[in-house]
């Protein structure tokens, strides 16, 4: 047998070694893995907040994967109601629409009240559209006592040059519906006293669905995000994407308050004489830029990254954010974090109206459209559990500094810190399970 | 909890790559991969120790849950195999025939006629003739989806296993991670193309522990080394190695010490090495015949 002779040999097994590795079946590959971690956000004094969450991938062969996001939490605690603090105690209409709520004088006004619970949904199914391109296509669902989020997204992206560099593009579309308990308030009209039923519908409650509208307000958002991956060098890697986004509907928090305070020459200067509800734009334009570079040094990695921000509420934020991974022994390791961030403030941001002055189209005193500066710290460790498994736990804690009150408010409201400091711990448990 | 935890596998830096060491099949395991992201090193670290687990797993003969014990303890019944189990007796079967019966899976049964420590024996010959009753792939049936063994014949994929997992582990990661790996489970190395980067690799001799024989230089293919210079016995003044001749049911008389092939594949560079000490005097010879790149150490 021609075979057999030692020469045909190597020619023989270059065929069967192909057909033995040739195909690629029964293969372990990424068969897949659920990400779990539980989360505990303590604000000082403020809001707390439980969550847990779920990851799933799954990897079905070496082009498709599905993925499923799915997120509890229960939220409590109580949150800046907009208004400015007083020297009397000040009664305010809970979000209930009937159970106020009362903030000793001196005091930052707090909504107390501030309960709920949400669940979140994420699917996506990616797969390869080409040799060289993958596609994903994906939905989003929220629900919370009075706040609903439907959407969808698609993204595409392509390498090139050896893989070496990746151009991506994503779009996502989601539809909100805000239905505030007691109704959405008339922007700018003034909160009734406690114990009075609130809202331009005949909303009591959520799901009412009465007239002028119902109590429902829908949001559009729309977002596009275009992305440039490039590996430098065997051990730099650089990302930079820009995001562009579009809201447009109802983009009040229908909770915020401003407090209209009488004037210098007043017979109580600084004092409320009544609280108005926030007025937005209704649309909302928002724009960043991201760069990322990664560089691998003597088996640890340094990932730093700056994030540029604006939109057309005058609104410029910057962030710099530097994560360093460590490797220990034994699959171990440790990960510091830093990251600064600062924003300017709305436009129609104001502290407080003054009375007798023009009221202004729009105007919010929310805490999170004003001027600050944030630091957050954090610290990871992650260690192996069993084959494939990972136990990881993280700290972060983060401070708002430098949050700017207008220069000479009247009366009173000069005795008192209009911004507090705001500090947040953060704690997260989490275990990767391969599958 | 930290203490009682295994390290599956740690990560370090060498020349440029990130290098993950992990210990399988009763050897050292190296992976070496180009990445500037810890994440993505940790990620194709993770799928080469488990992929090479799972081969392990399936094929060893040692462990009751695998498709090999299932097989040698069948009891001369049929037993249905999956289809990569299925491309792997085929592939042993093609290698039985393009050897003429020199590598043949069944013959692992001839080992407890032979104690390979260094030391003066003298083989007991009834045992080895009764042991050879019990060797020969062309006495197994095979079709394809199941294979049916004569009872008190074994099969042992241990001489094909280390290889075909080599290559396993590099296909896989190439895909994954869009470039050329090194994939080295004990010795038996498979490299794939990595532009135009080249991969050193070091031989050993294996009759003076860690010096090197040579140096190869590879942009991709497989390596694989057949022979254990420690391995030996003494019959009748005559050193003999541990690779056994199943047609015979002896060590093939003068051996090399040890043959390193480069191939395409670390499966074929593996097949060609031991083939080439079942030649004994004419390894050389068989060798050259293939036109391979090779170190014979005598």
């Amino acid at each position: 047998m021609q075979l057999n002779r030692p020469e045909h040999v190597r020619t023989a097994l270059t065929a069967f070694t192909a057909a033995l590795l040739g195909t690629h079946t029964a293969m372990a590959g990424d068969a897949g893995k659920v990400d779990s971690s539980l989360l505990i956000y303590s604000e000082t004094n403020r809001v707390k907040l439980a969550e847990g969450v779920v990851d799933l991938n799954k990897q079905m062969d070496e082009q498709k994967s599905y993925a499923l996001h799915l997120v509890f939490d229960a939220l409590t605690g109580a949150s800046p109601n907009g208004a400015t603090p007083s020297s009397h105690v000040q009664t305010f209409t809970g979000a209930s629409g009937h159970a106020g709520y009362s903030t000793p004088a001196g005091e930052i006004p707090l909504d107390s009240s501030f309960s709920d619970r949400r669940f979140a949904v994420d699917g996506s199914i990616s797969d390869q559209i080409s040799r060289l391109t993958m596609g994903s296509v994906g939905g989003h669902l929220s629900w919370e006592r009075d706040y609903a989020s439907l959407g969808i997204n698609g993204s595409i992206s392509r390498d090139f040059n050896r893989k070496n560099t990746t151009i991506g593009m994503s779009a996502a579309y989601n539809h909100d519906t805000v239905s505030p308990i007691g109704g959405a308030p008339t922007p700018l009209a003034s909160m009734p006293a406690a114990s009075v039923s609130v809202g331009e519908g005949e909303g009591e409650g959520e799901g009412g669905g009465g007239g002028g509208g119902g109590p429902g307000k829908g949001k559009d958002i729309g977002d596009v995000v275009v992305s440039l991956s490039q590996v430098l060098t065997r051990y730099t890697l650089v990302q930079m994407n820009y995001s562009v986004d579009r809201e447009s509907g109802y983009l009040n928090d229908p909770y915020k308050l401003l407090s209209v305070v009488q004037d210098e020459g007043s017979a109580a200067p600084g004092e409320p004489v009544d609280y108005l509800y926030e007025s937005r734009p209704g649309s909302r334009t928002k724009q960043a830029l991201y760069a990322e570079l990664r560089q691998y040094i003597a088996g640890t990695a340094t990932d730093v990254s700056y994030r540029y921000f604006w939109d057309d509420w005058g609104i410029r934020s910057h962030a710099v954010d530097l994560i360093e991974h460590i490797p220990l022994p034994r699959g171990n390791s440790l990960e510091p974090h830093v990251r600064w961030y600062s924003q300017t403030q709305a436009d129609f941001f104001r502290t407080y109206l003054v009375e007798g002055h023009q009221i202004p189209q729009y105007a919010s005193a929310d805490a999170r459209l004003t001027a600050f500066d944030a630091w957050t710290y954090g610290l990871r460790y992650s260690l192996p559990v069993g084959e494939g498994n990972e136990l990881g736990f993280s700290a972060e804690y983060y401070e708002q500094t430098g949050t700017r009150a207008p220069p000479n408010p009247p009366g009173i409201l000069k005795q008192y810190d209009l911004f507090p400091a705001l500090t947040v711990f953060m704690l997260r448990i989490g275990f990767t399970h391969a599958l | 909890m930290p203490s009682s935890s295994t390290a599956p596998f740690t990560i370090g830096t060498r020349g440029g790559h990130v290098v993950a060491t992990y210990s399988a099949m009763a050897s050292p395991c190296e992976i070496l991969i180009r990445t500037a992201d810890a994440g993505e090193a940790r990620r194709l670290a993770s799928l080469a120790h488990r992929e090479t687990l799972r081969i392990e797993h399936k094929f060893s003969r040692y462990r009751d849950d695998g498709v090999v014990h299932t097989i040698n303890h069948s009891n001369g019944g049929p037993v249905a195999v999956d289809d990569e189990t299925s491309r792997l007796l085929r592939y042993a079967g093609q290698c039985f025939e393009l050897s003429e019966g020199r590598f043949d899976i069944t013959s692992g049964v001839l080992r407890r006629a032979w104690t390979f420590d260094g030391r003066e024996t003298t083989p007991d010959r009834a045992l080895i003739e009764s042991l050879r009753a019990n060797v020969g792939w062309d006495r197994v049936e095979f079709d394809g989806a199941s294979i049916r063994l004569p009872r008190g014949m074994e099969i042992d994929l241990g001489g094909i296993g280390k290889e075909y997992a080599a290559d396993r582990v590099a296909d896989l990661l190439t895909a994954e991670a869009g470039h050329g790996v090194m994939v080295n489970l004990g010795g038996d190395i498979r490299v794939t193309a990595d532009g135009e980067h080249r991969w050193t690799i070091g031989i050993e001799d294996p009759a003076r522990d860690r010096s090197a024989l040579g140096q190869l230089d590879l942009a991709a293919g497989g390596v694989a080394s057949s022979g254990d210079a420690r391995r030996f016995c003494i019959v009748n003044g005559v050193r003999l190695g541990h690779i056994l001749d199943p047609r015979t049911g002896w060590p093939v008389a003068d051996a090399p010490r040890s043959v390193t092939v480069v191939a395409d594949t670390c499966t074929a560079a593996g097949f060609l090495s031991t083939l080439a000490m079942l030649h004994g005097t004419d390894a050389e010879a068989f060798l050259a015949a293939q036109d391979v790149v090779h170190h014979c150490v005598r």
